[in-house]
């Protein structure tokens, strides 16, 4: 069965003045399996953003269902739904999203510490991670202290270290240099070489050539998508960027 | 036009920014008017005919002084916090294009208007209620408003003075902040704030033992004289302690807390440590003020609180007789006679009764009892070598007075005999039952202590002098040369004991037509020297105690509004910077995987710890600090500690519902900022 399967997706944005509505999702369906990296790419208001939110459960749809292993995330309670995304989901943000009152060390830990793990473990499970991640120097620094690159690195820990079934990143290198950039990016794909399933949203072909699979959404549906197959990352890049300029051909801005 | 568009652009920003800006003008609205009526008080003729009304404004232009320090201390440390804040705005301003100079114009205008609009307020409220006031005042001294209310033009020139010099201050410092930093530095303004605590653990020390030595210096004090003279010092020990702990003293707790793992890492310690953590490193200052605020609002009102209330004990306390006439020597028996004659006269005169009256001739001195041993004052066993200084040594004076027989027997009726070289002691039972002497000078021997006597029972209330009294007056004499070293020429006095009965304005009467005429008499003889006579009279004191005491809660009373208004200010600022750095956090634990109940009611848990911090330790002091009060009022001759506990307690109480009302307000505020 598919990691995640994403069926006929819907979201109708009410506009608190007038009562205009825009549709951000029209009808969006498609399935990941375990072990994937893929990106979803499209152009500033294509519904992106709305389509993670949804996903990482922290929006609802109008219509469609989502299902994570089988188990569709409209059945959970809300009450539930922290539970769920904290021990299912690991997130990655363009803005880190960093306490600046934690230590690196502890802002990698927090989620651990939520669900209530013995220091032990939390031990065990953090040292290869963020040696993994190059960060194992900086634990005690704050974040206000390291460069954004090490932010992002030190966010990816705290997505990493509950062994998520799925990683979502939202633009996670917007906020980067390219050199801190292709960084991060060959971590994500090292650890999706380890097995690790993520759901990357971008703007950059660079960033979304070291995906497997990219999606393509305009208007609020999927437009088309792109396999790497056996290429290499330069051809990859090369067909992620003619599909990008057919897809804005109606003008769209690929930013 | 250019010009204009300053003035817009200022009163713009205010308006933009009134949920801090308007708080401000009304703290400065109260200071204003608080001001304007001290000098309205301070300076009216309406006051002048009021029993001792010289020293109520005497009092009045002391509490001036110090409420023009604390207005501009209080008013400049806040306008730095509000343009702090805003460095941001001005790094904007620049990058739009402004010029610094430009920016200046803006705040300086801004200031021009906020300073303005807020003085005229304070001095029309300052009028409005200023007769009020006044009214109020003369119902609490006691007197008849035959004053009239009138505006003194002192009171428009000092407020508007003051208040010109905070402006010019602020206007300083404002455009000193915006001149020192680059754009750069000014975008990044609200994000470098991050400041690290050194020396953690040697501030922690140095703040707790400072609070340490003036706990201790504050309940060991054994005499009012020594209580006011450390008080000063024990203050600032607090205030210096308090900073240093609210500062590094909660890093330290907060580091070692952290530094336990197994209690560190789970759920709810995580989150509450490391916010108080961060909460405290940001706002130690700010709390750290609003606890030596709320102890100042504690101790000056309960303290004057409790001198009004005491009033009647404390003129029992000075005058256990309605009034004494002392009259110096020399003068002879007619003389006596005349004036006993005369003042029996001058109340038939002025229509009072006479109940008691005694006269006995005394020698007035002060001994130490220390240890049931009885000094001197300079004798050599408490000059050195008991480490006390003369201060404490205070603690244990006793007045003593020392009477010959015969006036002793004719006054009390008794029937006893004392040879030369034998004394009677007249002394309470708690002085008598520390006394452990039985031979004074090494001649003199004790032959009896007696608790009960007329000496001892005063009208109003017991006499605390020790009475010792001599077979006669040169056995008296030897006494005083050989144990007190003291000249004996003309050394007794006569004393006149008067207890009366009548209408209280007759009796004021009495006690101040009663002085001329014995010091007619009594100077017949003394070859013009003066001040031979001396009255003290419960009525005239108790006039003048009501103004005196009632001046000063009044000044208590202004105290405490400002210092309160001062306190709201900053807890109301606290929760509103704390609002918008919890809106961030609130929303990224949402995001990691926290409860949204859950991060809710962790975030109420440390606002309440981080307000309610400043308050509690508060308390901790004003407890510490009740031993010195009651020894501060004892000089007051305030003896009455459980009105003194009570007038402490029931402020406590009362300031704390107070608080807890301000929390509730201001928290809405905090509560509408982090919705989102």
């Amino acid at each position: 069965m598919e990691l995640l399967q994403v069926q006929n997706l819907k979201k109708v944005y009410n506009t608190r003045l007038g009562g205009q509505q825009v549709q951000a999702l029209h009808n969006v369906s498609f399935d990941i399996g375990k072990g994937e990296f893929v990106a979803i790419m499209g152009a500033s208001g294509s519904g992106k953003t709305t389509l993670l939110n949804i996903i990482a459960s922290l929006d609802k749809a109008t219509s469609g269902e989502i299902f994570l292993e089988g188990k569709g995330l409209s059945v959970i309670k809300d009450r539930e739904l922290s539970a769920f995304r904290r021990t299912n989901l690991g997130f990655v943000f363009q803005d880190f999203n960093l306490l600046d009152n934690f230590s690196v060390k502890d802002n990698i830990l927090l989620p651990l510490v939520l669900s209530g793990e013995a220091i032990k473990v939390m031990e065990e499970k953090l040292m290869p991670l963020v040696k993994r991640l190059g960060i194992e120097k900086l634990l005690e620094k704050y974040p206000y202290e390291i460069s954004g690159g090490e932010k992002q690195r030190t966010a990816m820990a705290r997505a990493f270290i509950t062994g998520p079934k799925l990683i979502l990143a939202d633009e996670p290198t917007g906020a980067l240099d390219s050199k801190s950039s292709s960084l991060v990016l060959s971590l994500f794909e090292e650890l999706n070489k380890n097995g690790q399933t993520i759901l990357m949203v971008t703007h950059s072909a660079m960033a979304a050539s070291y995906a497997k699979r990219v999606l393509f959404i305009k208007d609020g549906d999927l437009f088309s998508q792109v396999y790497k197959g056996e290429d290499s990352k330069k051809e990859f890049f090369d067909k992620i960027v003619s599909t990008l300029s057919v897809l804005s051909e109606g003008g769209a801005d690929i930013g | 036009m250019a010009k204009s568009f300053y003035l817009r652009m200022a009163a713009n920003n205010l308006k933009r920014d009134k949920r801090m800006y308007v708080p401000f003008a009304i703290s400065y609205i109260i200071f204003a008017a608080i001001y304007f009526m001290v000098i309205t008080l301070m300076t009216t003729d309406g006051l002048k005919n009021v029993p001792a009304g010289e020293s109520l404004q005497s009092l009045f232009a002391f509490g001036m002084v110090i409420m023009s320090l604390m207005a501009v201390i209080f008013l400049v440390y806040i306008n730095s916090f509000l343009i702090k804040r805003r460095k941001k705005e001005f790094g904007l301003y620049g990058i739009l294009g402004l010029e610094k100079r430009h920016v200046g114009r803006i705040i300086f205008e801004e200031n021009l208007i906020l300073s303005t609009l807020s003085l005229i307020l304070g001095i029309v409220s300052g009028c409005v209620f200023g007769n009020l006031i006044f009214l109020l005042l003369l119902h609490t001294l006691r007197v008849s408003p035959d004053s009239r209310f009138s505006l003194p033009w002192q009171a428009f020139a000092y407020t508007a003075v003051l208040f010109l010099v905070v402006f010019v201050i602020n206007t300083a410092f404002n455009f000193i902040q915006v001149r020192l930093a680059n754009p750069i530095d000014l975008l990044k303004g609200g994000n470098i704030g991050e400041k690290k605590v050194r020396f953690i653990f040697l501030k922690s020390i140095a703040g707790f033992v400072m609070l340490v030595i003036a706990y201790y210096m504050a309940n060991t004090v054994t005499s009012g004289v020594a209580a006011i003279s450390k008080f000063f010092l024990a203050v600032l020990l607090v205030i210096a302690g308090t900073y240093l702990l609210f500062q590094a003293g909660s890093q330290f707790v907060l580091k070692i807390l952290k530094g336990r793992k197994n209690f560190y890492y789970k759920a709810k310690n995580f989150i509450a440590v490391s916010g108080m953590f961060q909460r405290m490193k940001q706002n130690a200052a700010g709390l750290a003020t609003i606890c030596i605020l709320s102890t100042m609002v504690l101790v000056t009102i309960s303290t004057c609180g409790a001198l009004y209330i005491g009033q009647e004990d404390i003129l029992h306390e000075i005058n256990p007789n309605d009034i004494t006439i002392t009259v110096w020597r020399p003068v002879d028996d007619g003389q006596i006679e005349r004036i006993t004659e005369t003042i029996k006269k001058e109340a038939d005169k002025n229509s009072v009764t006479v109940e008691d009256m005694y006269r006995y001739r005394s020698y007035s001195s002060m001994l130490f009892l220390i240890d049931g041993k009885l000094y001197p004052y300079g004798s050599k066993e408490i000059g050195n070598g008991n480490g006390m200084s003369n201060m404490d040594l205070f603690g244990y004076a006793k007045d003593i007075q020392i009477i010959p027989l015969s006036d002793y027997l004719s006054v009390t009726g008794d029937k006893k005999s004392l040879s030369e070289k034998e004394v009677l002691f007249l002394t309470d039972e708690k002085t008598a039952e520390k006394i452990n002497v039985d031979k004074l000078a090494d001649s003199f021997t004790i032959k009896d202590t007696i608790t009960s006597s007329k000496f001892l029972e005063g009208k109003n209330g017991k006499v605390g002098d020790i009475f010792i009294v001599t077979a006669d007056e040169k056995s008296g004499e030897a006494l005083i040369r050989q144990w007190l070293a003291e000249s004996t020429e003309n050394a007794f006095t006569n004393k006149f004991i008067i207890n009366l009965k009548g209408d209280e304005a007759k009796l004021l009467d009495f006690s101040r037509n009663i002085e001329s005429p014995v010091t007619l008499i009594a100077a017949e003889n003394a070859q013009g020297e003066a001040g031979t006579t001396r009255v003290e009279a419960i009525y005239s004191q108790r006039v003048e105690g009501y103004s005196v005491y009632g001046g000063l809660l009044f000044l208590g009373i202004f105290f405490t509004v400002m210092f309160l208004s001062a306190t709201v200010l900053i807890i109301y600022f606290k929760q509103v910077s704390e609002g918008y750095d919890d809106r961030d956090r609130y929303v990224i634990l949402q995001k990691v995987g926290m409860d949204d109940i859950e991060v809710k009611r962790t975030i109420n848990r440390q606002i309440l710890m981080v307000f309610f911090l400043p308050l509690l330790a508060a308390m901790f002091h004003v407890a510490a600090a009740r031993h010195m009060i009651i020894k501060m009022l004892e000089a007051f001759s305030l003896t009455n500690v459980t009105l003194t506990t009570w007038c402490i307690i029931i402020c406590s109480i009362v300031f704390t519902l107070i608080y807890v009302i301000v929390y509730k307000l201001t928290a809405k505020v905090y509560y509408k900022i982090i919705k989102f």
